[in-house]
């Protein structure tokens, strides 16, 4: 029950990412009218909100890559950190 | 050098070449007047750029030529510089105008500096704020707000109350409950002795009152009391209803009979489960409360001291992190049960359908888990260990989808009861150290305390979870996130507890720009291009829907030693269905060390096997850097991929310029192989 709100919106926003760039630009004009009114700040430039609407990091990106960055971050700051010990 | 090679003559980069020949072949009659238009351009480089998008086969409208001459002639830095802009910008297929240009140019050339956004935000703090003078404004013209109300406010006024605490006041006539503020934290309690009391910072609670008065506004035809209920409540997020609604006591039969019905439904024995984690939990953050509540106390001045040390603060905190942890561990539970109890009912397909059955049921399974790390509390909560098994559980089912393909059934189906076991005895414990973060936040919000409001992630904290978080609290997920709240028809349905739209960086700025008062020029200007730096990672995180191969670039503020460093990742993998290929994927990290200087890392996966190439070129940087990636490998090992081959090498300095050429420069080796037509293409490290 509870994911059901997602599921309208991934059904949407898949639709129209296979669908061609008008009709993209329509429902960013959607999503920015919709978000003046409720007061949410959001990029204003229908040229470019409709190449950020659809693009989710969160299912775009597999979790295994992010835990390839979180390994190398790790690397980082242990060498940061090993420098700075010494000074 | 061989492993590179070998690398790059994997079908990723050939299918890459094959691919971009193929579309310039398909519509190459489509073009003509739009690139003469770009050749006749004065402006520098504009004959570079027309052979650049004609070989890519990327016809340009009137106005994009425009743009583009405007972007070649007074852009910043030099023309291979702003070629490249201009490159990503066709590739992933995002039309050129002025901003698109000037955003992806500010990331691809900027630092994310922490300074000097440090200094924007501290000089425009308080703009985009609510203004407590416009409420007062629309409480006393409200004809359906109570004339008792109207005179408290102006009672308070009188008194010498500062505005925002006369509207406290005011709230606290209207919703008949007992109202107090400390500092900048407002508690409110039932005023019928009832002990339960939820603390909301005074900014959050002036917003539910503007947001109820839109409502209103907006002829939503309730009263107003029952808006500001409903506002509070989408502050508060959805797990205060029952608490809001026991102090509100005017009209508990509404909100309280939806909560109790959800949850009367669990069977007796995850009730007892439950509820032993329940006291568990409690007895667990009350011991661990007094550091979380001194480290509060070191940043306080007397106001917000008051509101520290009151009791019902810590009581708070301890309540709803307990019901965020409760939540969570149901969540988790009802998608193990899910998953375990599909798997259970797995048996060897006997026809074409049953087989494509048993693929579907593994997809759906793979999805949840992907779903439980990626978007649930569940992973905001567990230690290292249980989200690596779940990573590696994911990793692990999509093998046995694919050994499905390949007919290796008996194997598949091994290995995904393998995974059914695993996860039956997983038990979701929360870890001290995220639970006690999650204090921290929850209780910074409160007292109104800006911590971090320039993200950036602890390398000690680091997980893949964190990673993303990172980059959400930059804002680069902002205006999917913000898509995805404004259609959803029900807005109850999403859940408002990990995150607030008006936490991330992004919103911030976007917020300050709106704000665009004379006197603060300056500060707009540097916050216009940190803004951009955004914007610009954004659209190169953008997957473009007609190729193979996607290239993706990120700005990662790592937090080490006291300082943030501001790490550059490029990656470049295939599309796998809506997602990228982990499987097969290349990730360049640039990073300049205190002491061991540029550094890069090429982690390169092929089928899952990951090689890692490292290129630094200080003497003693491989015997440092040599067991941390034997480390490193483990780690990658636990969560799916299987080891390859390391090499150190030294870096490249036969060119000069920016990290990202040098970057570019780690794969030089490889130019002899790669064909002359790739580079029209961009983006694949080799060039």
């Amino acid at each position: 029950m509870k994911k059901k709100g997602v599921n309208v919106y991934d059904d949407q926003i898949e639709s129209y990412a296979k669908s061609d760039a008008n009709e993209l630009e329509s429902l960013s004009r959607v999503i920015l009218e919709e978000a003046k009114k409720q007061d949410m700040p959001v990029e204003s430039d229908i040229k470019t909100l409709k190449n950020q609407i659809g693009n989710d990091i969160r299912k775009n990106i597999p979790p295994q890559l992010y835990a390839v960055v979180s390994g190398i971050v790790d690397v980082i700051g242990r060498l940061e950190e090993e420098e700075s010990s010494e000074g | 050098m061989k492993i590179i090679d070998q690398l790059f003559n994997s079908n990723i980069f050939t299918n890459k070449n094959n691919q971009a020949q193929s579309s310039r072949q398909s519509s190459t009659s489509m073009m003509g007047d739009a690139f003469s238009a770009l050749k006749n351009s004065k402006a520098p480089g504009m004959d570079k750029v027309e052979s650049m998008l004609r070989n890519m086969n990327r016809p340009v409208s009137d106005s994009e030529v425009s743009s583009i001459e405007k972007f070649m002639s007074d852009g910043t830095g030099s023309v291979d510089s702003k070629l490249e802009t201009v490159k990503w910008a066709a590739d992933k297929d995002i039309e050129m105008t002025d901003k698109n240009l000037n955003a992806i140019h500010e990331s691809l050339n900027s630092e994310m500096n922490e300074a000097e956004l440090i200094e924007t935000l501290s000089g425009v703090k308080d703009s985009g704020k609510i203004s407590p003078e416009e409420i007062v404004d629309k409480i006393n013209s409200d004809p359906t707000i109570p004339q008792s109300v109207k005179d408290s406010i102006a009672a308070s006024i009188e008194e010498g109350l500062p505005l925002d605490k006369a509207i406290v006041r005011a709230v606290k006539n209207l919703i008949r409950a007992n109202v107090e503020v400390k500092g900048q934290t407002v508690f409110i309690q039932g005023s019928d002795g009832n002990e339960n009391c939820i603390c909301i910072s005074l900014d959050d609670l002036l917003q539910a009152v503007e947001s109820a008065f839109e409502a209103l506004e907006s002829g939503e035809g309730v009263s107003f009391e029952d808006l500001l209920k409903e506002a509070l409540v989408e502050v508060l997020g959805e797990d205060e209803i029952k608490n809001l609604a026991e102090i509100m006591l005017s009209d508990d039969e509404n909100t309280l009979e939806d909560v109790e019905g959800v949850e009367s439904n669990e069977n007796e024995e995850a009730d007892a489960d439950i509820k032993a984690f329940e006291d568990d939990m409690i007895e667990r953050l009350e011991a661990s409360m007094d550091e979380v509540m001194s480290s509060f106390m070191d940043n306080s001045d007397g106001e917000m001291a008051a509101a520290i040390s009151d009791m019902r603060f810590k009581t708070f905190l301890v309540t709803k992190i307990t019901a965020q942890a409760i939540e969570a561990k149901k969540e988790f539970n009802e998608v193990k049960k899910e998953i375990v109890q599909n798997l259970r009912e797995l048996e060897v397909p006997k026809t074409p359908q049953e087989k494509a059955d048993v693929k579907e049921m593994l997809g759906k399974a793979i999805e949840k888990l992907d779903n439980l790390l990626m978007k649930s509390d569940v992973t905001l909560f567990t230690d290292m260990k249980m989200e690596r098994d779940l990573l590696n559980m994911s990793s692990t089912l999509q093998e046995a989808r694919k050994l499905l393909g390949k007919g290796e059934v008996n194997q598949a189906l091994d290995i995904a009861k393998n995974v059914q076991n695993k996860l039956d005895q997983m038990i979701f414990k929360p870890s001290e150290k995220n639970v006690q973060l999650m204090a921290f936040k929850q209780g910074a919000d409160v007292l109104n305390i800006q911590t971090n409001t320039v993200p950036s992630i602890d390398w000690q904290d680091a997980s893949p979870r964190g990673v993303l978080e990172l980059f959400r609290n930059m804002g680069l997920n902002h205006e999917p996130e913000v898509a995805e709240k404004l259609l959803s028809q029900d807005k109850s349905l999403i859940k408002d507890g990990d995150y607030k739209i008006k936490d991330n960086l992004k919103a911030v700025l976007l917020k300050l720009m709106e704000s665009e008062e004379p006197d603060q020029r300056r500060a707009v200007s540097a916050t216009e291009k940190s803004l951009n730096n955004l914007t610009g990672q954004q659209l190169m995180n953008k997957l473009e829907t007609k190729q193979d191969t996607q290239t993706l670039f990120f700005h990662v503020p790592v937090n080490a030693a006291g300082e943030v460093k501001d790490m550059k990742l490029f990656v470049n993998a295939r599309k796998n269905g809506d997602s990228i290929d982990w499987e097969n994927s290349s990730l360049y990290f640039s990073v300049d060390l205190k002491k061991y200087g540029e550094t890069g890392i090429h982690i390169q996966t092929k089928d899952k096997l990951l090689s890692i190439s490292v290129k630094n070129d200080n003497a003693s940087f491989e015997n440092v850097m040599k067991p941390l990636v034997t480390v490193l490998q483990k780690e990658f090992v636990d969560v799916g991929f299987k080891l390859g081959p390391v090499n150190f090498t030294a870096l490249d300095k036969t060119k000069s310029g920016g990290d990202i050429v040098k970057m570019r420069d780690v794969e030089k080796p490889t130019k002899t192989i790669v064909k002359p037509t790739e580079s029209e293409k961009g983006f694949d490290f080799s060039i």
